[in-house]
């Protein structure tokens, strides 16, 4: 494959995932003790499947042609997005693709459960931690009035859990089927 | 599903007032500076004034003030719910106790609470402003002139731009192709109901061929790309030029004069 082409190829590829990311945040499934969203599975399979660098593309510019005012995120659209106490989520998402890119695509070995489940749970964290982070910023800077750890904690983290391992398990069923036909083009 | 159908639109309605005719790098900067001085203010005097000013830029902008409400309205139960934690938890003169409880409103906690929301509403409006007064195709092509400059230092600007417009052509075709794909899974006898780990498992004989699909778009692209020599960036020209005019000239002049006014007006109180 030429370089220009293997260019061409990356630049789409990072295209196709921003675009997948959106699609999944609109599909819903109703899920306990929250309904259940893909959008991070999705992040996720930017890492798996396009690597750290292309990953990180595509996920900073899904945030930022959401806040552009494109009606990309589960909330809508557009600048005032920074003001939803969730925002610190979508801040993680450049950082678990790359984080999963770099840990799934940094030696040529192939992709097994011992490489994957790690990576995806790793990135999965990023995410929590960033969306914890921002909800304690968000209280104490934006509402005024921080959040204890162990609410912010609770709310912000341990309701989602059970949805995640799902979502984990899934990128992890996807990425062996898709990758050998990513890789023959 | 639900989705808006001009996708490309976004929030943007689409007008020829003078803030519509801005160049996207002068609102980009001009927005920075404005939401970077609402952190200045801190008395609640200047941000009822700054809010004034911001409302007032609605008309400027031919746009409806009644959005402005459409905006704010939104994020009515995150108001409610700042004013309340400051006026139960802030201590004060009370004003009104809840019956049976030891719970009170204080008048500190609720100028606080009415502060913290006001400073809410002036970064809601400002976003707004942009995102309504601004296309998004506009708005990334500011971003790419922006970010110009930083290519030296590894920003790949035009991969950037380049992606964005790429992503704003896929988004549609995916939503229809999904929603085919889901039809013709039907039609084979597929069952998407059930519990939701039934459902989960649904997705897989949908995810599957969305991602052949998309995968299969996005090579046949890449192909016609590479036919008509498509190199990355260098030497490429823009349809669309941004030239810097007056009216950006103009523009940040009043940003200055109104951000000086905002805080002379707040010294006065000191």
């Amino acid at each position: 494959m030429s370089g220009s082409l293997k260019n061409s190829r990356q630049l789409l590829f990072s295209g196709l995932f921003i675009a997948l990311t959106t699609l999944g945040g609109f599909i819903r499934i109703p899920f306990f003790p929250v309904p259940l969203t893909f959008q991070t599975l999705f992040v996720y399979l930017s890492g798996t499947l396009l690597g750290s660098r292309h990953g990180v593309l595509c996920q900073v510019l899904f945030i930022i042609l959401g806040l552009a005012g494109l009606p990309l995120f589960t909330t809508g659209g557009g600048l005032r997005t920074v003001l939803q106490p969730t925002f610190g989520y979508l801040l993680g998402f450049p950082l678990a693709a790359g984080l999963i890119g770099y840990l799934t695509h940094r030696s040529k070995t192939e992709m097994n459960v011992r490489t994957l489940v790690p990576a995806l749970t790793m990135g999965c964290l990023v995410i929590f931690t960033l969306g914890i982070v921002y909800l304690a910023v968000y209280t104490k800077w934006i509402v005024g009035h921080p959040m204890s750890w162990i609410n912010m904690f609770w709310a912000g983290f341990i309701i989602f859990i059970p949805a995640e391992i799902l979502k984990i398990a899934l990128a992890y069923t996807l990425t062996l089927k898709l990758r050998p036909l990513l890789k023959r083009g | 599903m639900r989705f808006q159908t001009d996708l490309t639109l976004g929030q943007y309605a689409p007008r020829q007032s003078f803030i519509h005719l801005l160049d996207p790098r002068t609102k980009m900067i001009i927005l920075f500076i404005l939401m970077g001085s609402v952190f200045f203010i801190n008395r609640i005097e200047c941000l009822i004034l700054f809010l004034v000013g911001i409302i007032l830029l609605y008309p400027v902008a031919h746009l409806r003030v009644g959005l402005a409400w459409n905006n704010i309205r939104a994020f009515f139960w995150l108001f409610l719910i700042t004013i309340c934690l400051h006026g139960f938890f802030t201590a004060g003169i009370p004003i009104c106790k809840i019956p049976f409880t030891n719970w009170a409103l204080s008048q500190e906690g609720l100028i606080r609470g009415l502060f913290y929301s006001i400073r809410m509403i002036n970064f809601i409006l400002l976003a707004s402003l942009m995102t309504l007064t601004t296309s998004p195709m506009s708005l990334t092509d500011g971003l790419e002139r922006l970010l110009n400059p930083f290519e030296k230092i590894g920003i790949p600007a035009h991969e950037i731009a380049m992606i964005m417009s790429i992503s704003m052509r896929f988004i549609p075709i995916l939503l229809e192709e999904t929603e085919r794909i889901r039809k013709a899974q039907v039609s084979r006898g597929a069952d998407f109901e059930g519990n939701p780990i039934k459902k989960i498992q649904s997705l897989v004989p949908i995810l599957i061929p969305l991602f052949l699909s998309a995968f299969r778009k996005a090579n046949d692209l890449a192909l016609a790309m590479d036919a008509r020599c498509y190199r990355g960036g260098r030497g490429r020209t823009s349809f669309q030029k941004l030239i810097f005019t007056p009216r950006d000239g103009l523009a940040a002049g009043c940003t200055i004069l109104f951000f000086i006014a905002i805080l002379s007006f707040q010294k006065m109180f000191v």
